[in-house]
């Protein structure tokens, strides 16, 4: 570990901001990771708990998740477990574990890409928006382009997430996430599978299908997606749609195994998505 | 024979155990939660190859890390090789450890250690250890392992008790009892092989030991043991000390499950002490747990058995292969129970029993809950129902024809002990039928059979069962011993060697003493577990506490019974035969009585004064079996091979139990690690012998939302070599878990799965294979 | 000595050599700790004599070091203990002692839910915050509530009907205390 010589407790995002400019600082918030493991060099923590970034409320924008809320505030939020059918809930639920549940924050799951954390997939499917604190400047970045900007290494050092903002079009999308792994208290799964569908007339409308933890990066089926839009989902149409699922996924570990189990996951998600009475 | 409901006044009742409340208000103290003053803080370094040889080891920068008491080596500790297992003397186990030695056989192997102000003081010590190592080839695979051409593992002059250095056999053992010509007279010949994988107990407690002197000098060891007096013996051994100079104390325990009866810390710690001649504590990291303490014997079983269509098993051949890892702790007793738990069972008429174990340059093996029965009864019960299906019998009915009845015995009883010879015995008490009814009933085992043959769609539900046995106590060999004096109110103190690691001997114990002594468990004050107070006992293992502890204690606590009679007698002018005790009272056959009190001042200010106080001693020359029937319902999800257990019910009968609540209680557990067991648990290890997933993230363990239904039932017998009638429970249960789900995932999927861990992966595999 | 400045706002703790100057309410009992800037909350607590906390993997994967941090259960063993600053930490000494048990502690005890011991003080932290929130949960509610806390010994049947019987207990006390 790193021995810090100062410990940071900002009252206002402008004032964390600031002070996660300064070299040497790094941000602590739900403390299930960072504290522990502060970058090499690291003199200032800087903690985020007194910052009034824990609200979950709804607007005409969508839903938004303060940077500081946990998992367990989430499934306090009816709001929040009524979102997109559920997806929310249940991803929050599936964490493993209470005490983590307690601790973990929305921004602290999405800060460092961890394959086997639970809203990375959530937000990918849900075409989240990630509110950045960083260089005097807030603002918007789409949670899937979040990855591939340099931002993304500063996240937790120079660069403050303030929120996730789920769109307010996903608010009455049907979602479910799915979990599957050795035994429901694991925080390393085989396999997590965020979808959200939309219908209008029975069809299917828009589609957002997510994979995490099979794969080191969340990753978009867009091929599966397009293949469910325009007609009503049925075992056949999900059958027929994952088989559009790209061969070249870098599946790792296991990779027979998963090879067999992605299509019959994704397949079920994409069922149990569309069911009406959940 | 008495009805346990009835007859007994404490033994038989749910009392509430006597260090529960101070553990659930955190002031029970386990060995961390008191220091000494001035303690240092200890800690190891570990050999980062699975073979190689120390060339050379410089400490000197690491004894200039300020705050760096003493730094240990092979050059500055004493060279006497011992085993690390916690058994009696003289130990059936090779003699092929040191503290600390120049060659290193697994990684995770002890290097050196350093005593220090902080643990970062120690850790920075630590890393300025300056090794040359000469790496040389390893062997990882148990059966790779005793083939010609293997690395030697042990190839030194010093080491003592292992048959067959050369091909990496610490154990080996063989037993042939032919009735018939093999085969002969069998309808179906089934032949199989098993494998059971690596395991880890993970108690929740690490092992720590703290060592400090005493006043005059003497070394003491606060430890987290299950074996306070072995731990006393080899720490003196391996320092070449007498062992007058060393007392153990055990404080509260969490947890050991076979993890804590293993001497392998504290003489680490002890000569720490010596070295730095300043308390030292030496706690390890979980990752230390998983890979540096001890670990269940992973096993190759190959199981030949013959079967008439008439449900009679005529004969039955099991060849087991174990791995110990490194050190052969446990080596040759884990493989003789692997038989002698597990044949006597069925009543097969040839029997054939042919054990190894074998040096693997992987984490050591040691003493598990089950204890080769595990292994065993995973290949047994499994093949149970390979041969039931054989000849067209149901799996239940099949056992019935062929388990082992009161007053039956069994040639394995005699031949095969633990480490050596056992003793013949017949059963005394056996329950295993009714177990098997209530199992039935509990589980809906007819009526699933039936209606789980026709299933569509991708989940297939199924019903297995498995029958177990266990011992209670190794006989002949155990021993242990009891002192209790009486105090002027009436209360007594219970002195005790037994180890209580939470299965709550303790209470048991004092149960036992409280029953004979008329008075509540509460007025018995127990102390147990330190080497220069109470009197001998081999520790808690064997499933022994209850069985033989409880005797001695009751014996003493006869011997004490008789001394307050006698001074009773004179009080109330009565014959003693006339007289009994109870309700704290000594009463009369006439009706006149009078307390306990007024017998304790007699005795100690008023008359004829001493101390009322009486010691005994027990050792067993039976092993009397608990008996169990486990059944497990599942539903195997044909396209994931996901296995969800639905329902699960053990019913076990321990003869009398003392505490049911207790008893319950450790079923409740053992199953519960028997169901992980089966289903998650396997310490996995690199390409170059090193441990990938030694951590609870890791190495799955069930936690409170992972459980399925479990439903423990307790049924009586009367065991009459027990005391009150009891035998044992605390392993049993952890043995029927494995087979009772492959027998269920079987009924469900029609696949016999043999290499447990059952992930999703292989279920999946299995199934695809089959189509 | 130990710098803290306030500005506006924000709270400023200023180490000097490695130690942390910290003011924190332990059982409701206000102290200044000094804490390493490495030592854990888990440590300091043991450190300061509380020793009810738990040290099971020391990588918040078991949950015996679990402590209400704000009446929220946390782990012990993830947190600096710096972080403790302003904080008011809860550990088992602090729910009930042997001579006044909470009725947690006594149902654990009743419910034959204590073995070795080592969870319980996780356990029983957990449940607490657990029937705070939801004084009649359902076993499915309990499971998930206690999914943190790893015991090898109980196979968690008996700590489940022990938190029912709490409920229940919690409950009388209240009815009891109402009629008074």
């Amino acid at each position: 570990m790193t021995k810090i010589s100062s410990y940071y407790l900002p009252a206002t995002v402008r004032e964390a901001a600031s002070r996660l400019s300064k070299p040497g600082a790094a941000i602590i918030a739900g403390s299930t990771l960072a504290a522990r493991n502060l970058p090499a060099g690291t003199m200032a923590a800087v903690d985020l708990r007194r910052l009034p970034l824990k609200y979950i409320k709804a607007d005409a924008k969508g839903l938004h998740l303060g940077a500081c809320a946990t998992f367990s505030d989430i499934l306090d939020s009816k709001t929040a477990c009524a979102w997109a059918g559920g997806i929310l809930r249940s991803a929050a639920f599936k964490v493993s574990s209470q005490l983590i549940r307690n601790m973990a924050t929305v921004g602290g799951n999405i800060a460092r890409p961890m394959p086997y954390n639970h809203l990375p997939p959530v937000f990918a499917a849900l075409d989240a928006k990630v509110l950045v604190a960083a260089k005097g400047k807030t603002a918007y970045y789409q949670f899937g382009e979040l990855a591939g900007k340099p931002l993304a290494g500063t996240l937790g050092k120079k660069a403050l997430i303030v929120e996730v903002l789920l769109p307010a079009a996903t608010k009455n999308m049907r979602g479910v996430f799915e979990k599957f792994s050795k035994a429901p208290s694991m925080w390393e799964s085989y396999a997590l599978v965020a979808a959200a569908l939309a219908f209008k007339n029975g069809v299917c409308s828009g589609a957002g299908l997510a994979l995490g933890a099979a794969v080191p990066r969340v990753v978009r089926l867009a091929a599966v997606e397009a293949a469910l839009i325009g007609s009503p989902v049925t075992e056949t149409t999900a059958g027929a749609a994952v088989s559009a699922a790209p061969d070249g996924l870098e599946l790792g570990a296991q990779r027979e195994y998963k090879r067999e189990l992605l299509p019959v996951l994704i397949r079920r998600a994409i069922i149990a998505a569309a069911r009406e009475d959940k | 024979m008495p009805d346990n409901k009835t007859a007994f006044k404490v033994v038989n009742h749910r009392v509430n155990k006597l260090d529960s409340l101070g553990l659930a208000c955190g002031t029970a103290e386990f060995a961390d939660d008191w220091n000494p003053p001035r303690m240092l803080v200890g800690k190891l370094l570990y050999s980062p190859h699975a073979h190689a040889r120390i060339k050379k080891i410089d400490t000197s920068a690491a004894e200039r890390v300020p705050g760096v008491s003493a730094v240990l080596t092979h050059k500055n500790t004493p060279r006497i090789r011992h085993t690390t297992a916690g058994q009696g003397f003289p130990e059936p186990s090779p003699y092929d450890s040191l503290i600390f030695d120049d060659k290193m056989r697994f990684v995770g192997d002890r290097v050196a250690a350093v005593a220090a102000e902080t643990s970062e003081a120690a850790q920075e010590a630590l890393s300025k250890i300056k090794v040359d190592y000469e790496v040389l080839p390893a062997v990882f695979d148990i059966l790779d392992a005793a083939k010609d051409g293997a690395p030697v593992i042990h190839d030194e002059a010093d080491s003592k008790n292992i048959p067959d250095a050369k091909h990496n056999i610490c154990a080996a053992y063989a037993l042939d009892i032919k009735d018939h010509e093999w085969y002969s007279t069998a309808d179906a010949v089934i032949e199989q092989t098993y494998k059971t994988q690596y395991a880890q107990h993970c108690a929740l407690e690490p092992h720590t030991v703290i060592a400090y002197f005493d006043a005059d000098g003497r070394i003491v060891l606060r430890s987290s043991t299950q074996v306070p007096f072995h731990v006393r013996r080899i720490v003196a051994q391996s320092l070449g000390m007498e062992v007058k100079r060393i007392r153990v104390i055990k404080p509260r325990i969490g947890g050991g499950f076979g993890s804590k009866q293993e001497v392998f810390l504290d003489q680490a710690c002890a000569a720490l002490l010596l070295a730095a001649k300043r308390p030292v504590k030496m706690e390890l990291s979980r990752r230390e747990v998983f890979v540096s303490s001890r670990t269940r014997h992973p096993a190759v079983i190959h199981l030949k058995t013959g079967v008439k269509k008439d449900g009679k098993i005529t004969d039955l051949d099991l060849a087991i292969t174990l791995g110990n890892g490194a050190y052969g702790a446990h080596a040759l007793t884990v493989m003789m129970c692997s038989g002698s738990h597990t044949m006597p069972l069925y009543q097969a008429q040839n029997n054939k029993f042919t054990g190894r174990t074998v040096y693997t340059n992987l984490p050591v093996a040691g003493a598990y809950r089950g204890y080769g029965a595990t292994q065993g009864f995973f290949a047994l019960e499994s093949q149970m129902d390979m041969m039931a299906e054989a000849i067209g019998m149901d799996p239940v009915e099949f056992r019935l024809k062929n388990y082992i009845k009161q007053g039956q015995g069994s040639p394995i009883f005699k031949a095969m002990g633990e480490g050596r010879e056992g003793v013949e015995q017949v059963m005394q008490s056996c329950g295993l039928e009714r177990c098997i009814e209530e199992g039935l009933k509990a589980s809906g085992w007819r009526e699933k059979r039936e209606l789980y043959k026709k299933q569509a769609g991708a989940k297939r539900r199924g019903i297995g069962c498995a029958c177990l046995m266990q011992g209670s106590g190794i006989p002949e060999v155990d021993m242990a011993s009891a002192t209790i004096k009486m105090n002027e109110d009436g209360s007594f103190n219970l002195l005790i060697g037994a180890a209580d690691l939470g299965t709550g001997s303790d209470t048991v114990l004092a149960q036992i003493a409280a029953e004979v002594l008329g008075v509540r468990h509460g007025d018995v004050l127990v102390y147990s577990s330190d080497t220069d107070l109470t009197p001998f006992d081999v520790g808690a293992y064997a499933s022994s506490t209850t069985f033989i502890s409880g005797n001695a204690v009751r014996k003493a606590a006869e011997n004490v019974k008789t001394m307050i009679l006698s001074v009773a007698a004179k009080i109330l002018n009565e014959k003693p035969e006339n007289m009994r005790l109870e309700g704290g009272r000594v009463v009369a056959a006439s009706g006149i009585s009078c307390p306990l009190s007024e017998v304790a001042n007699t005795s100690l200010y008023y008359h004829d004064q001493h101390q009322i106080i009486a010691s005994a001693s027990h050792t067993a020359t039976t092993s009397p079996p608990p008996f169990s029937a486990h059944f497990a319902e599942v539903e195997v999800d044909t396209e994931t091979g996901a296995v969800a257990v639905l329902n699960y019910v053990a019913a076990v009968e321990c003869g009398t139990a003392i505490n049911p609540a207790l008893a319950e209680g450790q079923n409740d557990g053992a199953v519960l690690n028997g169901l992980s067991f089966a289903l998650t648990e396997e310490l996995e290890f690199n390409a170059a012998g090193a441990a990938k997933n030694a951590s609870f993230r890791g190495y799955k363990i069930f936690g409170a939302y992972d459980t399925p239904p479990i439903k423990t039932i307790l049924l009586s017998t009367y065991e009459p070599a027990g005391p009150f009638g009891a035998k044992s429970v605390s392993e049993i249960g952890i043995n029927g878990p494995q087979p009772a789900l492959a027998n269920a995932i079987y009924h469900a999927v029609g696949v016999r799965l043999t290499e447990p861990p059952f992930t999703p992966d292989k279920v999946l595999a299995a199934i695809r294979a089959k189509r | 000595m130990t710098a803290v400045r306030r500005t506006a706002k924000a709270i400023s703790l200023t180490a000097e050599n490695g130690i942390f100057r910290i003011e924190v309410a332990v059982n409701g009992v206000r102290g200044s700790w000094r804490v390493g800037a490495e030592d854990t909350l888990l440590s300091a607590l043991r450190a300061n004599g509380w020793k009810g906390v738990k040290r099971g993997c020391d990588t918040g994967e078991c949950g015996s070091c679990t402590v209400l941090v704000d009446g929220t259960p946390e782990l012990a063993c993830l947190k600096l203990a710096v972080s403790a600053h302003g904080r008011e930490i809860t550990t088992i000494e602090g729910l009930g002692s042997p001579a006044e048990p909470h009725p947690l502690q006594e149902a654990f005890v009743e419910a034959g839910a204590v073995q070795c011991g080592f969870c319980i003080p996780g356990m029983i932290l957990v449940s607490k915050a657990l029937l705070d929130k939801n004084p009649e949960p359902s076993e499915t509610q309990i499971r998930h509530a206690l999914d943190g806390n790893l015991c090898r010994c109980t196979g968690y049947v008996k700590q489940v009907e022990a938190v029912r019987l709490a409920a229940g207990k919690i409950k009388n006390r209240e009815v009891r205390r109402a009629g008074q």
